[in-house]
This record gives C-alpha cells, structure tokens and sequence, in this order.
C-alpha cells in the first residue's frame, strides 16, 4: 500500500500541472487580459495593466503567452497521437506477422532511424511553409521509429506465450488476436511512450519556432522565445519577456516526464532499461 | 559469415541510405509546392525573369537540368551531387560548398571539445553511480541528470549568457572570436569566446552520457560473475577494472560513435544563441532566408556524416567485442 501511494505522488503532480495547462488552454480566449489585436506602446515594462509587459509590437505578453499555451500543447499532442498510431501500427504487425512484413517494415523503420531528426524537420518545415499541420508532420515523420521497435520487441516476446499459442491453436483470427488479445497487453508501454512523446515533441517544436519555424498568426511559447531572442529583448534584459516562455515549457514537459518515467514507467524495471539505452 | 562479408554488407546499407537520403532531398525540391526555379533562382529573380525574359528562363531550367523526364533529372541531380555542385547561396551569392566547409570547421572545434570532455565526466559519474546503485550519488545525478532533461538546451543556453555574459561580465556575449589579435593570442581568445558554449553542451551531453553508463554498469552490477568475483575476495578496485569496466567499454564506446555521428547538428541551437558561426547558425540563417541551397547541403552533409558514424559503431562494435568477433569466425 505504502508502495503503491509512492508511486502515485508524481503522476498526481504531474496530472495537476497537466490540467492547469489544460485548462488555460481550452479557455484561452476567456482568460486572455487583451485580444492580438489590441495594440499597446511596444516594449513595455510590467505593470498593472500589463503584468508581464508588452512585445516588440504592442502586444501584451501575458495574453501571448496564454494563446501560446494552446498552440504549444495541441502540436505535442497531435504530434504524440500520430506518431503512437504509426508507431504502434507498425510494431504491432512486424512484431505479429514476422516474416516477409516485419522486414520490409524493419527495412523501413531503420531507414528513418538513420535521418538526423531535428536537421530533417527544418529541411521539411522550409519547404512546405511554415504552419502547425507542417509542424505536426514534420515531428511525425521521423519520431515514430523508437516506439515502432519497442512496441515490435514486446509483440514478439508475448507472442510466444501460452495464452496467445492456445487461441493459435484453437484456429482464431489473427486480427482478433491482435487486436484483442495483444493490444491490451501492450497498453502500458503505449500510453508510456505516448506521454513521453508529447514531451519531446514539445521540445521540438520549441526548437523549431525558436529557430523562427513556428505558425505565422499561431504564436506559441517557442516563438515567443524566438521573437525576445530576435528583436533584442534579450540583450537588454527583459527578463519578463523570455522568463516565462521558458518556464512554461520546462514545466510542462516537467509535468509529462513525471508521468512518464516515474509513473506509468517504474512499474516494470525491465522497460525502464530498454528506454534508457533506446533515449 | 565471415567478417569481411558482415563488413560488406554494413557498407552497403550505408550506401543505401545515403542514396535515399539524396532521394528525399530530391523529391523534396521538386514536389514542393511551385516551380523549383523559384526556390533556386529566388522569388525575385523568378517572376523578373519570367515576365521580361521568358527564353532565358528555359535556358535557366536547362542549365539546372530541370528539363527532361524526371528520372533524367534525378540521374543529374546525383551527378550534381556526387561531384559538389551545390550552387550558389541566394543570400550573398556566395559558392555554398566553400561557405559550408568554412562553417564546418568552428562547428567541429565547439562539438569535439564537448563530446570528449562529456564522453569522460558522464562516463566516469555512470560508473560511480551505477556501481553504488541506489546510494546518495545515484539519487542526486539521476535526479540531476533527469530535470536537465525538461529544459530546452537553447533555454539553458539564453539563460547562461544573460546570468554570465550579461550580468556578470564574466564571458563575451557572443562570437567566437575578438578582433586584432593573431598567433597564440588568438588561440586564447577562442578558448575564452567557447567556455559558454561548450560548458551548457557538454552539461547536456553529459547528463546523457551518465544515464546511459548508469544503465550498462547497472545491467552489468546484477550479472553472476561480477558477484562471483566480490564473493571470492577480490579488491573492489580489481572486480571494477578487470570484471566491469572491460564489459561496459564495449556498449559504452559504440554508443559515443553513434553520437559522434551529430558533431555537425548537435550544437545547432547553441551556435544560434551565442551567436557562434558554425553550421548551425548557418541553417539559421539560410531558414530565415530561405535559402534552399545552403539548406539543402548542409542537411545533406549532416545526414552522411550520421550515417557514416552509424556504420563505424557497427563495425567497431564488432571489432572490439570478442563475442561477436569470434563467433562469426
């Protein structure tokens, strides 16, 4: 008992990060002190009616940063569902079928592997004009090769038990097997990876929009970055200008590496050290 | 199989990829939305040429070989490719291979110092903690090592420079070298502008690095031979060099050669805040610029350069170990 509460400590912090994030992001234009377009002296201090200053061009950065709590969650989210949907698809059918399809796919999963990913997402987000959808493909593309190979290595392993050998035998579907009877069995490592990729693909997006990638009119907490780094705020000390922006990234992904690695990961210690050589 | 046929066949994959990364780098140009002239001339260049010279525009195309069936086209653009014909930058007009080799060099000056000094300290603290798992050292670097990981690295790098460059004066706030100086001086000042830039890469690299040394000591802790040899007696200095050290340098050393692989990307973000101009800030730039080109080539080294590392972990890895040597003898 005493065990199981310990282990509960971080995914509940980590949940409560999670839904205050979530929270302002669902009501985003509720919570917004001013609208984008409401125009104030550009590079303001803190003050009452703006508590964390104005930007380069009159905009209240409070409110930025709420809408940018919006853009920023719902690229890592869709990024991590995507790229759990190939990834699983892909494990769950080399893993199962083996044979000609697992090293056709293995062929294709190595061949992504070996493409350098974030120099690979910049190429792409070039060229096909910076926008979320782009974004969110771009991170999709190369991110689903880990969870493609661990999902594939734990097919194989309960493929080879009992339970599975005796619906074999017993002449069941092979999709009903798969979909009944290993999926369930997998879903712990899923939602694990699940969590840990909206973090990284988080991290990603940060990357690109601090490198002046992100969503022209969707601004999130990257771009932000991007903008006080770009138009000096940085040389001349707005600390209310960058501070926050990273703060709110780190406390996110914090949140959902709480989840990930102490929670839903601590359970099986044999995972934790796949994860760890696998990065 | 034989070695040389393993060796081979390694080599040929990483041919494979090599040439399907060329691929993509060719699809990429000309199934993007719009002409590619457009992305090779410029807009400007484009719609001038196209409304004023509109035969000189074919002849553009054909000396771009952009006519011609689309196999035709990929055959030339691998020649193109292969021979280093990148073209020139529409920033500044410049050749883009000349620029990007230049840029090379200060990228691999920051990356190597980096990799080296994190491949040491994060190897040494994996093995402390992983030999003493569980103790106070493993709770407090594991902790460590983990809260790094939520941080964006261009985060802790624009923090860095406000608290150190700004504030305290300690460091310059930028570039990688003063003006004026020359011989020894010069070495000196380098050495000086690099100490923020390689002190916030290696943190990161290092806190990496100890996590997975952590992991292969730990692994390597719970094995039976390892209790065999502490339960016959033997100095725990002797069972950490001959018994655990031998087995971990293996997995340990392929693993720095896969990260060699990203010297040229790994230090993107940190060029771009110290404003270090290296290969990184040179995509910065071509991306703010769109500058297809210089993009384009500098993907394309940093994709080899990957590979080709990939392909030396492999056969280091079975060069070094003796299981895998001798097995396929």
């Amino acid at each position: 008992m005493m065990k199981n509460r310990r282990k509960w400590i971080p995914i509940f912090i980590g949940a409560v990060i999670l839904i205050f994030f979530l929270v302002i992001a669902l009501f985003a234009e509720q919570l917004m002190p001013y609208q984008m377009n409401e125009l104030s002296a550009p590079y303001g201090k803190p003050s009452a009616e703006h508590w964390l200053g104005t930007n380069d061009i009159g905009q209240d950065i409070f409110s930025e940063l709420i809408l940018g709590t919006r853009v920023t969650l719902l690229t890592g989210v869709m990024s991590a569902f995507f790229i759990i949907c190939i990834g699983t698809g892909f494990g769950l059918v080399a893993g199962y079928y083996g044979g000609k399809a697992d090293r056709a796919l293995s062929a294709v999963t190595s061949v992504f592997m070996a493409i350098p990913q974030l120099p690979f997402t910049i190429v792409l987000v070039t060229f096909l004009e910076p926008s979320m959808w782009n974004i969110v493909v771009a991170i999709c593309l190369t991110a689903w090769t880990t969870t493609a190979r661990i999902v594939r290595a734990k097919v194989i392993e309960i493929r080879q038990q009992p339970f599975v050998q005796v619906e074999e035998a017993l002449g069941q579907k092979k999709r009903v097997i798969l979909f009944h009877h290993i999926l369930p069995n997998i879903q712990d490592i899923v939602l694990m990876r699940a969590t840990l990729a909206v973090s990284s693909s988080m991290l990603t997006e940060a990357s690109l929009s601090f490198l002046g990638l992100g969503a022209y009119n969707q601004k999130s907490w990257g771009a932000i970055l991007f903008y006080a780094f770009r138009k000096n705020g940085v040389v001349a000390g707005y600390y209310w200008w960058y501070v926050p922006p990273i703060l709110c990234i780190s406390l996110c992904i914090f949140a959902f590496m709480l989840i990930g690695y102490y929670g839903l990961g601590s359970e099986n210690v044999q995972q934790r050290k796949e994860y760890q050589v696998d990065g | 199989m034989t070695k040389g046929k393993q060796i081979l066949r390694y080599l040929l994959r990483a041919v494979g990829l090599i040439l399907v990364i060329i691929t993509i780098n060719f699809l990429l140009i000309h199934f993007m939305p719009g002409d590619p002239l457009i992305h090779i001339l410029g807009e400007d260049e484009y719609y001038t040429l196209s409304i004023q010279f509109p035969e000189k525009l074919e002849e553009v195309k054909a000396q771009y070989a952009l006519d011609g069936s689309l196999f035709l086209q990929y055959l030339r653009y691998l020649y193109h490719v292969i021979t280093l014909q990148f073209g020139h930058s529409y920033l500044d007009g410049t050749d883009v291979v000349s620029t990007v080799l230049f840029r090379m060099k200060w990228t691999l000056i920051l990356s190597l110092t980096a990799i080296s000094l994190s491949a040491l300290i994060g190897g040494a603290l994996g093995v402390a903690a992983g030999y003493k798992k569980g103790g106070k050292l493993d709770a407090v670097l594991t902790f460590l090592a983990l809260l790094l990981e939520t941080i964006p690295s261009n985060c802790l790098a624009l923090l860095a420079l406000i608290l150190f460059a700004y504030r305290l004066h300690w460091f310059p706030i930028g570039g990688m070298v003063s003006g004026g100086v020359s011989g020894v001086e010069r070495i000196g000042s380098i050495l000086y502008h690099m100490v923020l830039p390689v002190s916030v890469l290696t943190l990161f690299r290092t806190s990496s690095n100890f996590l997975l040394m952590k992991s292969f000591v730990s692994q390597i802790r719970d094995e039976e031979y390892l209790t065999v040899a502490v339960t016959k007696g033997l100095p725990s200095r002797k069972v950490l060099f001959r018994h655990l050290l031998r087995n971990v340098f293996v997995p340990y050393v392929t693993a720095l050669c896969v990260q060699f692989g990203h010297i040229l990307s790994g230090s993107m973000l940190i060029e771009v805040v110290f404003s270090w101009k290296g290969m990184g800030t040179l995509i910065y730039d071509g991306v703010i610029g769109r500058d297809y080109p210089t993009i384009q080539m500098c993907f394309l080294i940093i994709a080899i350069c990957v590979i080709f590392f990939n392909f030396l972990s492999d056969i280091l890895c079975m060069l070094l170990d003796p299981r895998i040597r001798d097995g396929m003898e």
